[in-house]
């Protein structure tokens, strides 16, 4: 076998597929690239086994081979090269031969046997999503995903695709973000559980074009140009998360974000390392957020502008948590939707965008004394 | 009886039963196998891991699955054994996450082994537990979605390598686990399980192997020459790990060794005696002194058998030195010194001074005959 390749274009459409090369693994084979070389198109696998990647492109050769070759090496020596021609050669004793004008290079490859199959996602039905609207959906929600394996269904995005649109949800039991695009439609209401490396994994390579997804049983597909990006799904039920929305919480706490934002901020330098604790103190058009950090006697107290006009309430909060949640919100006014001290709180911006709705739940910590 | 089995040697009980369970269609998802160490009891869980796949799957997957389960791959086959801990690693990383490039690479290495030859064990040095972490996992591995195999294997290597916390941790997977998930936990000392662990396992139990399957193991597997390999096959206990252990030790020296030490000893030359086991006491590693503690107390149960006429006698050579021995000193009591010489062998982990030890031994030995 023999072709030739520009030394930038190999290393972009490498670059495409490295990430779902496993960097510590036991397992070697995962450690290698499968090239594929069919009727003029050089195509380039990677897998983990929970994530697969593959993409292709033209390349003037009539032969066909599949091999498999070491992905980190492959990928760092073409990376290093300057603008250049690559011719590749394949070799009798099974080496791979790379030269270029300055010189040659041999990597050793093996047989495709033992290199997992990559799933393909045969669904008919496909899903336009714009790229730029799920990396939004995905920025709003990610930060939530559980990280606690015993809980595996929480690992991941929940996509649940309803009547009126896509659910995005993720929780990890201290607070959930559910934002929801009215415009993403399926011809069933389905529920998909994407883990969490696939969504890091998914958010790197998405760009502002469309994207074409398919769900199968236990499969995604995202065909974002010339990559496909294939996932497994987790195959667990999502907690019934609607029953943790509360729908009573009359009082409403409108508020700058960036203000208490930044109050959050210093008062996180104030309270208890173990259980980083914020007291909201709130009456009509009144707010007093409080900090106490008792083993070294220093506390905190700040006024913050709000208008508010329902029952006085106190409610204490973690302030990592409320800083994740409020870091995520893009729109100034937000507003805290509250019902009782040890009710979950609602935040959200006063107003939803169109075809758009986010909503972001946070349990509150009980308060000391 | 399935032709998968045919690499497998010995264990016609488990083979047949586990055919059975095969043929019934009806697969319990968790199995306890227990015997010795290096008796097979890996190798017949990858080869049951192929042949309950197979029997479900449509013929043009076949092969992928079975070379992938031969290959240790996952997800067909989770492969849990000891691991070392990482720098700076916590209970919440993976177990491989933060090892270093060199460790990682002698595990790829040790696999590679173990995929050659199933007898193979994965021992990595300084690694005594079975990680919390590597248990967790699992529950990560059942999670992800791979309907399209029947059956997802499991496999615990030196189950009883886990801590409580990590028996615990299997535990809770193994109350509930999705269908299509088989756990097959392979130990040689099932009572360092937790009962509650054992009570949801069937339970399996493999036998020694025979002296003629340990030389062919040994020969075939393992590449040990003929000559060695006859002799090494008797002093195994049924174990081709126990041959391999003493391979490691330089049998055939310390075979010499032992008869040298036994003659000096009850010729009373105390200091030649010494001398020898002096090479076994030096060394930091205390396998090889207790190895030869084992074959000095194999010699002495010899002596017994040939006084009986028993004819599975370890040390053939020796038979007319036994003979002589039990015919100058007919009225000498074998059992009293055997355990005498076992509390020494305990004693090596309690860490008593080897010298201290080695000594006391040749004064037993050469009081025996007073």
């Amino acid at each position: 076998m023999e072709f030739n390749l520009n030394s930038k274009e190999l290393e972009k459409l490498l670059s495409k597929v490295i990430p779902a090369v496993p960097t510590r693994t036991p397992m070697a084979v995962l450690e290698n690239f499968l090239l594929e070389i069919d009727e003029g198109t050089l195509t380039v696998y990677s897998t983990d086994l929970e994530i697969s990647l593959r993409t292709s492109m033209q390349i003037t050769t009539e032969e066909k081979i599949k091999i498999v070759v070491p992905a980190h090496l492959l990928y760092d020596v073409v990376r290093s090269l300057s603008e250049t021609q690559i011719k590749f050669e394949t070799e009798t004793d099974s080496k791979l031969k790379l030269t270029t004008d300055n010189g040659t290079y041999s990597l050793g490859y093996s047989s495709p046997d033992e290199f997992p199959s990559i799933p393909e996602v045969t669904t008919e039905e496909e899903i336009i999503i714009n790229g730029k609207e799920l990396k939004k959906a995905i920025d709003l929600t990610s930060f939530a995903i559980s990280k606690e394996d015993m809980r595996p269904a929480m690992t991941g995005t929940l996509f649940e695709f309803t009547n009126e649109g896509i659910n995005f949800v993720a929780t990890d039991g201290h607070r959930l973000v559910k934002y929801t695009n009215k415009k993403i439609n399926k011809k069933t209401e389905e529920q998909f559980i994407i883990p969490e490396r696939a969504i890091n994994v998914l958010s790197k390579l998405l760009t502002e074009d469309d994207i074409k997804t398919k769900f199968s049983k236990t499969n995604v597909s995202f065909l974002i140009g010339e990559v496909e990006f294939i996932s497994r799904l987790i195959a667990e039920k999502y907690p019934a998360y609607k029953s943790v929305i509360p729908l009573e919480n009359e009082n409403e706490l409108k508020i700058s974000k960036s203000e208490i934002l930044s109050t959050i901020r210093r008062m996180s330098l104030f309270s208890t390392t173990n259980t980083k604790q914020v007291k909201f103190s709130i009456s009509e058009n009144s707010l007093e957020v409080t900090a106490e950090d008792i083993d070294s006697g220093s506390s905190a107290k700040e006024q913050v502008k709000c208008e508010y006009s329902g029952e006085p309430i106190e409610i204490g909060f973690n302030t990592t948590y409320i800083h994740d949640v409020l870091t995520h919100l893009s729109d100034d006014e937000i507003v805290f939707k509250l019902h009782s001290s040890t009710k979950a709180c609602i935040i959200e911006p006063t107003s939803q965008k169109e075809d758009e709705e986010l909503m972001l739940l946070l349990m509150p910590v009980r308060l000391n004394g | 009886m399935i032709e998968q089995w045919n690499g497998i040697y010995g264990q016609t009980p488990a083979k047949n039963f586990l055919t059975k369970i095969i043929n019934s269609s009806n697969i319990p998802h968790a199995f306890l196998f227990t015997g010795k160490d290096g008796i097979g009891k890996e190798y017949t869980a990858i080869e049951f891991a192929k042949q309950i796949n197979i029997k479900n799957l449509p013929p043009d997957k076949i092969d992928k699955t079975s070379s992938s389960i031969s290959n240790l791959l996952e997800p067909y086959i989770k492969y849990i054994y000891p691991l070392p801990r990482g720098k700076n690693e916590t209970d919440k990383d993976g177990p491989f996450a933060k090892l270093d490039a060199n460790t990682l690479e002698e595990i790829k290495n040790l696999l590679k082994e173990k995929i050659i030859n199933p007898y193979y064990s994965i021992r990595l040095p300084n690694t005594k537990n079975i990680k919390i972490n590597s248990i967790r996992n699992i529950k990560k591995f059942i999670s992800l979605d791979y309907s399209e195999i029947p059956y997802r294997i499991i496999l615990i290597s030196f189950a009883h390598l886990m801590s409580i916390e990590a028996q615990n941790a299997l535990l809770k997977q193994l109350e509930e686990p999705p269908a299509g998930t088989v756990f097959i936990l392979c130990t040689s000392s099932p009572s360092q399980l937790r009962e509650t662990i054992r009570s949801r396992c069937w339970e399996v139990n493999f036998l020694p192997l025979s002296i003629d399957e340990i030389k062919e193991i040994l020969k075939s597997k393992f590449g040990i020459e003929k000559e060695l390999a006859d002799k090494i096959a008797i002093f195994s206990n049924g174990s081709v790990t126990e041959g391999l252990n003493l391979i490691e030790n330089n049998f055939m020296e310390m075979f010499e060794d032992t008869i040298q030490i036994l003659r000096y000893s009850f010729a009373k030359k105390y200091n030649s005696a010494f001398n020898i086991l002096s090479k076994y006491t030096s060394v930091n590693n205390s396998t090889s002194f207790k190895l030869l503690l084992k074959m000095i107390i194999i010699w002495l149960n010899d002596l017994t058998k040939e006084k009986y006429n028993l004819t599975n006698i370890y040390f053939t050579e020796h038979k007319t030195t036994l003979e002589k021995f039990n015919s100058k000193f007919s009225s000498l009591k074998v059992t009293p010194l055997v355990e005498k010489l076992d509390q020494f062998s305990s004693l090596i982990d309690k860490n008593i001074n080897h010298s201290i030890i080695s000594m006391n031994l040749v004064c037993e030995l050469a009081a025996f005959i007073r």
